[in-house]
């Protein structure tokens, strides 16, 4: 037996992958122009996203579904939009609406849809129906709690809510509350809503609250629940319809691949842009380098400066980072302590470029936020060592070594350094302190009787709409601030609180507005000392140059509304 | 060469182990110059790539020593126990270390954090030394090999003459394993033990790299290279090669301990 | 019944064990469902997701498997996945595992035949040193270094151009295990009378080396190779996640991440039988190439 043919053979098979290796390393250039520049694919846009949607179905959307807005917002539209810049709602799928009071006093608004509007089969009209089918599904789906503005979703609630009762008796309950919900089709083309009090929030949450989408309620009404999530969840090209700009033709969840197509019946100009892959990939930077994505975020802030700065951009957010305190275990000159001891841009200085220093807990373009050293806002924290010292000495427990819980990951920020800074500063006024890294912060922070047992966290807390409510919920009975701050005299200072909401969401105008929401930050960064707003973050991210308009929105979330690809017809 | 390579390798860990333990006094003497490597990018307002690696490596070394041991110690108890509880216990050791042999190390350890995240979960009470998680969680998975390897020498003394003989003095079988057959096995088992700390270090790196180990600030050298990964992809060498590099050297080192050991215990057998 | 049936049953008793094992684990745990919402979770929501795992209810850990066979999602939204896409899922692991194999095989083959090609002192001094130098080198460095030059896939359709690669970095090791195993053996073989008996019939030194040394030094490896597959299905994790391959450890390593407790409990379950009859099969591949051995083993 001749040996060469084997050993032949065997070489053959080792160098294989080297065979393959090389054409990696080929692909790893990608394809290039004479300059070196990736070639675009033509019509195409791939992206790098930190999360693929966990559900297709806006109406049953679960809470924790970051992933979901960006998806779905490309594919729907709501009553209302948010003008860019100013962030007020302004008409969308609604042409017009009108608001008359009840006999109770109570808000009644009837929304006029804009006429020749389709779903993306290019057939079935746009109709009020839609919108009540949507909702009622939503008030039954993962997150009720945002249509609670709307008359008779209390009820709905409370029945969903009483799991003592008998199962039919729960059903036969929620059926006749659900009848009883203030949202009826007048006319195809006119949809009436009865709220359930003033809410000055609401024609900005329709924008971007996408359990207030309406649904092709022509496809899903011969369909079971369970079809129907199913109809949403396995899209085949065509359906899910859709009114967006994009609908979604695949979702491929073992390969996290997920891929869009413009929706031939959309209104508006096609940009160029034909379709859309969104990965979820770790190393997407690596990716980027190879021409395979066109863009990425920049959550690693090291990456910064090595990205080209025709590529690199930032938008920046309708959001909070603050350290919250526990009003049960720090007394309230602690607190005030540590409130004049933090110093948030030396905290985020050598971490975060032109950091923006949050002075207040809204952030100030927010409707309803208000500028730093604005009329109210003089009891805010602010960096005085001389004070804090003062606060310490005055505090019976600046002995004890104080506990502060943070995220050891997945978040856009650097946030064990920054513990690691809060710990370095408190320590310059003599507290001590310890910090502990969690990887599930919500389950961490309570102890098992339901108690919060860290003395200090950290936190981001982004706005879901253009509102000072969507910040105050939080703070509010039932929101999950993490501050014990409703035990407080007794719930007195909790319930103060809401009354301060209540009279925000009572307010006609912006200046009005403004007034109240000041006062209810007061409460929260003054009076109790709660949390110490440090900064409103930033995101970053890179696009290719002819990838024009693709961006993320204040609410961080990708917006597709504005993207066009170079080249393609204004 | 056996013992010339027992001694590199001593050398090479006692050095290393030095510099770790040597770092932080003196990192706090401000006439050194500062870590020519920068400062850590996770931390890089308190540490140093300097200082997170060698004290990443102590780490590393503790995990290894310890989890070594351990798994050694235990190794070395079952196969006693199998040796004084005669061939049915022995043989259900035996069956149960050819069974965790079959189970994929890493499938185990990250399946044990996964049990342990979500003990911390439920009672955020328990709260377990990351450092004693990972140590146990390796020794679960590390011990079935060296129990094979001791079972199999502690057979073949016992078959030797000098065991027969004080048998049949009349000694009694826990006598016999004590104090005839474990001074004839003990620096066997020191081999062993010496070549399971390089592959636990491993074992741990790899888990750590892929986020299931220590956390970011206890990093081992695992936990470090994994947070760091996307630097070496950026060419940033500065932050990843002195972790690699101390890695691939310590991992080497206790190799070449063990197999120093080992190949001695061989020749002084033949 | 013969003694690889009875193999086959034991190995197979392990599968329901580890169901049963995992989900008495997951059940016996409180259900955290609190996440970063700005209100706290209702308590029908808490009820639902319960029911959806079969917690409190009387066998209740059949639920993930009748959720499967009925072909709907296990685990949360975007990370849910049907039966169907978890065995595609398992069926390229199980690719790349096999092809690691087959290319440690082969490059331990190969490295021991050069070994013993090689006439040069410092030339087989270096030869030899490298099995410990590679083994010193983790699979995941190799893989970031690898990935580092040839780039990574981006989505489903580019991944079966990076299988090779991953596989090739997985089996390094493996293949340095392989050869340090089979050129000891060798060695140890071609101080046997025998093959010196064949030399001096005429048979050259390349013919004896491949007809009588090899296939004898073989069984050292055949021995090893259970484990030797196992690790490699297992060491797949590793690369998947580097190479961002969307297989099966990619998946897994993300259900561990994200507390997926029924795509877990599922996931190791079928892990385990994948283990289970991968180990089965090399075994019976041995006991088909060394009949002796394996049967010497079996009456152990």
């Amino acid at each position: 037996m001749s040996t060469r043919p084997l050993i032949a053979v065997l070489s053959l098979l080792v160098l294989l992958p080297m065979v393959g290796a090389l054409q990696g390393c080929r692909q790893a250039r990608g394809a290039r122009d004479a300059q070196g520049r990736c070639v675009p694919t033509p019509g195409q846009v791939r992206l790098s996203v930190p999360s693929l949607p966990n559900t297709l179905d806006w109406s049953r959307s679960r809470e924790q579904s970051a992933g979901n807005y960006p998806v779905i917002q490309a594919m729907m539209r709501g009553l209302t939009r948010l003008e860019p810049g100013t962030h007020a709602p302004v008409p969308d799928l609604a042409e017009r609406w009108e608001v008359t009071p009840d006999e109770a006093g109570r808000p009644v608004y009837r929304f006029h849809l804009r006429e020749g509007l389709r779903w993306s089969d290019g057939v079935h009209p746009l109709r009020a129906r839609d919108f009540v089918m949507g909702w009622k599904r939503a008030l039954l789906g993962y997150e009720p709690a945002a249509l609670l503005d709307l008359e008779g979703a209390a009820e709905v609630l409370a029945a969903r809510e009483d799991l003592d009762a008998p199962a039919e008796v729960r059903e036969a309950r929620i059926v006749a509350a659900l009848e009883g919900l203030g949202v009826r089709e007048v006319s195809p083309r006119v949809l009436e809503v009865r709220l359930a009090g003033p809410r000055s929030h609401f024609l900005s949450r329709l924008a971007t609250s996408y359990v207030f989408y309406p649904v092709p309620s022509f496809d899903l009404l011969d369909r079971s629940e369970q079809e129907i999530q199913r109809y949403f969840d396995e899209p085949d090209g065509q359906r899910p319809h859709v009114l967006g700009r994009f609908r979604v033709t695949s979702y491929d969840r073992v390969a996290q691949v997920l891929r869009m197509e413009a929706n031939p019946h959309w209104e508006g100009a096609p940009a160029g842009v034909e379709r859309l892959v969104l990965v979820q990939a770790e190393l997407a930077q690596l990716l980027y380098g190879q021409c395979k994505l066109d863009f990425l975020f920049l959550d690693d802030l090291r990456a910064l400066p090595s990205v080209p700065p025709e590529e690199r951009h930032r938008a920046e957010l309708l959001s909070v980072y603050w350290l919250g305190m526990n009003t049960r275990t720090l007394s309230l000159p602690l607190r005030k302590a540590i409130g004049a001891a933090l110093e948030p841009k030396a905290l985020t200085g050598a971490l975060i470029p032109d950091v923006r220093v949050a002075r207040t807990l809204l952030p100030p373009e927010l409707p309803g936020g208000v500028a730093p050293g604005a009329p109210g806002t003089e009891g805010f924290p602010r960096f005085d060592p001389e004070r804090a010292r003062h606060w310490v000495a005055q505090a019976p427990d600046a002995e004890r070594t104080l506990t502060l819980l943070v995220r050891g990951g997945g978040t856009f920020l650097p946030e064990l350094s920054l513990a690691d800074g809060v710990r370095r500063q408190l320590a310059a006024i003599g507290l001590r302190v310890e910090v502990v890294a969690t990887s599930s912060f919500a389950a961490d922070i309570r102890a098992p009787d339901g108690r919060i047992r860290h003395d200090l966290f950290l936190r981001r807390t982004g706005a879901d709409y253009a509102h000072p409510q969507t910040f105050f919920t939080l703070f509010a009975p039932g929101g999950t601030h993490f501050t014990e701050w409703h035990l407080l005299e007794e719930g007195r200072a909790i319930r103060r609180f809401q009354t301060a909401l209540e009279a925000i969401a009572e307010q006609e105008t912006e200046q009005a507005r403004t007034l109240a929401a000041t006062r209810a930050q007061t409460m929260l960064l003054d009076t109790h000392a709660v949390a110490v707003p440090l900064f409103f973050p930033d995101r970053y991210f890179q696009r290719r140059s002819h990838v024009q308009g693709l961006s993320v929105d204040p609410f961080n979330f990708l917006t597709f509304r504005t993207l066009r690809l170079e080249g393609a017809d204004p | 060469m056996n013992r010339l390579r027992f001694w590199i390798g001593a050398a090479v860990v006692g050095l290393l182990l030095v510099a770790s333990w040597l770092y932080e006094p003196l990192a706090a003497w401000e006439a050194l110059p500062a870590c020519p490597f920068g400062p850590d990018p996770t931390f890089p307002a308190t540490d140093t790539v300097c200082g997170r690696t060698l004290v990443g490596l102590r780490r590393s070394v503790a995990v290894g020593l310890f989890a070594g041991a351990a798994a050694a110690g235990l190794a070395l108890f079952l196969s006693l126990l199998g040796r004084w509880g005669g061939a049915w216990i022995d043989g259900l050791i035996a069956r149960g270390a050819d069974l965790a042999f079959a189970l994929p190390d890493v499938l185990i350890l990250i399946l044990i954090a996964f049990v342990v995240g979500l003990l911390r979960d439920a009672h955020p009470g328990f709260r377990p030394d990351a450092l004693l998680v990972i140590i146990l969680s390796l020794t679960v998975v590390g011990w079935a090999a060296p129990t094979r390897m001791i079972q199999r020498r502690l057979s073949t003394l016992a078959s030797q003459d000098f065991i027969v003989a004080a048998r049949a003095l009349g000694a009694s079988e826990p006598r016999v394993l004590l104090r005839h057959l474990l001074p004839f096995a003990w620096d066997y088992v020191l081999a062993i033990f010496l070549l399971r700390v390089p592959a636990t270090i491993l074992a741990e790196s790899t888990v750590s790299f892929l986020g299931f180990g220590l956390p970011p600030r206890e990093a081992s050298l695992g936990t470090y290279l994994g947070l760091n990964a996307v630097s070496l992809l950026r060419s940033e060498w500065a932050v990843m090669v002195p972790a690699l590099v101390l890695l691939f050297l310590l991992v080497i080192a206790f190799q070449w301990l063990g197999e120093g050991l080992l190949g001695r215990v061989q020749e002084r057998r033949t | 019944m013969s003694p690889v049936a009875t193999r086959a049953l034991k190995g197979a008793l392990i599968i329901p064990l580890t169901a049963l094992l995992s989900w008495v684990l997951v059940a016996a745990l409180p259900l955290r469902t609190e996440g970063e919402a700005k209100t706290e979770t209702l308590r029908s929501l808490q009820a639902q997701l319960e029911a959806d795992l079969g917690l409190g209810q009387p066998l209740g850990f059949l639920r993930p498997w009748e959720k499967l066979l009925a072909g709907e999602r296990l685990g949360d939204g975007g990370r849910s996945y049907t039966g169907a896409e978890l065995m595609r899922a398992l069926l390229g692991s199980l690719r790349i595992g096999a092809l690691a194999l087959l290319l440690s095989l082969a490059g331990g083959l190969l490295y021991a035949w050069a070994l013993s090609r090689t006439a040069g002192r410092w030339v087989a001094v270096g030869l030899r040193s490298l099995p410990p130098l590679i083994y010193a080198l983790p699979t995941f460095v190799v893989a970031l270094w690898v990935a580092r030059s040839t780039g990574l896939a981006v989505d489903d359709t580019e991944a079966w151009q990076y299988e090779p690669i991953a596989a090739a970095v997985l089996a390094l090791g493996p293949a340095a295990f392989v050869g340090a195993v089979l050129a000891g053996a060798l060695e140890e073989e071609a101080r046997r009378p025998y093959l010196l008996a064949a030399r001096a019939r005429g048979l050259s030194r390349e013919q004896a080396w491949w007809r009588h040394a090899l296939p004898n030094a073989a069984r050292a490896v055949l021995d090893a190779l259970p484990p030797l597959a196992t690790s490699l299905l297992a060491g797949s994790f590793v690369v998947e996640k580097l190479f961002h391959l969307p297989y099966f450890g990619y998946l897994y390593l993300d259900a561990a991440q994200h507390r997926q407790l029924a795509l877990v409990v599922v996931a190791t379950t079928l892990f385990a039988a994948l283990l289970v009859s991968v180990s089965l099969g090399t075994d019976l591949l041995r006991s088909w190439w060394d009949p002796r051995t394996a049967a010497a083993e079996d009456a152990r």
